[in-house]
């Protein structure tokens, strides 16, 4: 009995060390933006680590998840190559896009292709996806975060106009 | 044995890729400018590299303030891309200056690195400066707070007026 458990853990040895031959890549795609806004800069990073025992080779990341009627590409590109990944290396690629409609919208997964050794197969695997994100409309996040100017200098010239008017002054205020 | 595999992996490495001569870029580059919708300042430098040799598949590394990153190849010949992002903070504005090295070049960088001799004399295959203007954080102080010290304001200059004019 104590030998055959032996075995079965020898094996099982085996097995792990055989499967972790070559290159092993782990890959994330993430957003850089506290708020997704309408016509406004959408940072998404992508990570790839390789957390195997050899280079990784022709790694290939796609990513065909935004349609282009949905976004605008302000820099970097959605389709790009790395030759090699070393082992136990990172690597990071960074894409700025603008959405182009508010929204709900689900940020999907990229694919990574790569040769785990030299000669070997393509193997093709997927990023973790961000998920389903609200994208704000330009107008609604304007009334929220920026500076109200015009509303500040409304308020100034009503409340500045009637002079020592204590009680319009104090009726204005509560608009802002 | 390492240094003979070391040996070996770096004649791998040097054999693949292909040395670039007299190189023409046009680069462009990207800056975060808000930091109020984006958590980090990342930098885009993007660039299509043309060679007097007609070498298509050079590998590139790129060097910005001693941090080394593999260049990224795009699917059209000859473009290729870095891109890294920091916390805002330690984004500081003004000119980046981000040296290119192909393999060759690298690795007596990264031997020169490793000796702690200095790594300015090694002349990259060319550099591509880019500013960054900073990113913008937002009113210092909210509107709302604004108004609301210069109706208080206000309120007291009217409050005294009328108390001067009842006395």
């Amino acid at each position: 009995m104590m030998k055959t458990l032996h075995v079965l853990v020898v094996l099982a040895l085996l097995t792990l060390s055989s499967g972790e031959e070559g290159a092993r890549l782990l890959a994330s795609k993430s957003l850089l933006n506290r708020y997704a806004v309408e016509g406004r800069d959408l940072t998404l990073q992508y990570n790839i680590y390789n957390v195997g025992s050899s280079a990784a080779l022709e790694v290939e990341l796609s990513d065909d998840s935004f349609p282009p009627e949905d976004f605008g590409i302000v820099s970097g590109m959605l389709n790009v190559k790395w030759d090699r990944i070393a082992p136990a290396s990172n690597v990071s690629h960074t894409v700025v896009l603008r959405p182009l409609k508010a929204g709900y919208f689900n940020f999907t997964s990229a694919s990574v292709s790569y040769l785990a050794q030299e000669g070997g197969q393509v193997l093709v695997g997927y990023t973790s996806a961000p998920g389903q994100g609200g994208i704000l409309a330009q107008r609604e996040f304007d009334r929220r975060f920026s500076p109200s100017l015009c509303e500040c200098a409304l308020l100034l010239s009503r409340s500045a106009l009637p002079c020592g008017d204590v009680i319009s002054t104090s009726a204005a205020l509560p608009v802002q | 044995m390492i240094r003979i595999a070391a040996f070996l992996a770096l004649l791998v490495v040097a054999c693949s890729g292909e040395s670039c001569t007299d190189p023409a870029i046009t680069p462009s580059a990207y800056t975060t400018s808000d930091a109020v919708i984006s958590s980090e300042s990342v930098f885009i430098v993007e660039l299509s590299l043309a060679c007097a040799n007609g070498a298509q598949s050079v590998v590139l590394y790129a060097d910005v303030n001693g941090r080394q990153f593999p260049v990224t190849r795009g699917q059209d010949v000859g473009k290729y891309q870095v891109s890294w992002s920091l916390p805002h903070k330690q984004a500081s504005s003004g000119t980046y200056q981000v040296k290119f090295f192909d393999e060759e070049s690298y690795s007596s960088l990264r031997k020169a690195q490793r000796n702690n001799e200095d790594v300015n004399a090694i002349q990259p295959l060319f550099s591509v400066n880019i500013d960054h203007r900073g990113a913008w954080n937002g009113p210092w102080v909210a509107t709302e707070v604004v108004a609301a010290l210069m109706g208080i304001l206000v309120y007291y200059l009217a409050f005294t007026a009328k108390s001067t004019i009842q006395a």
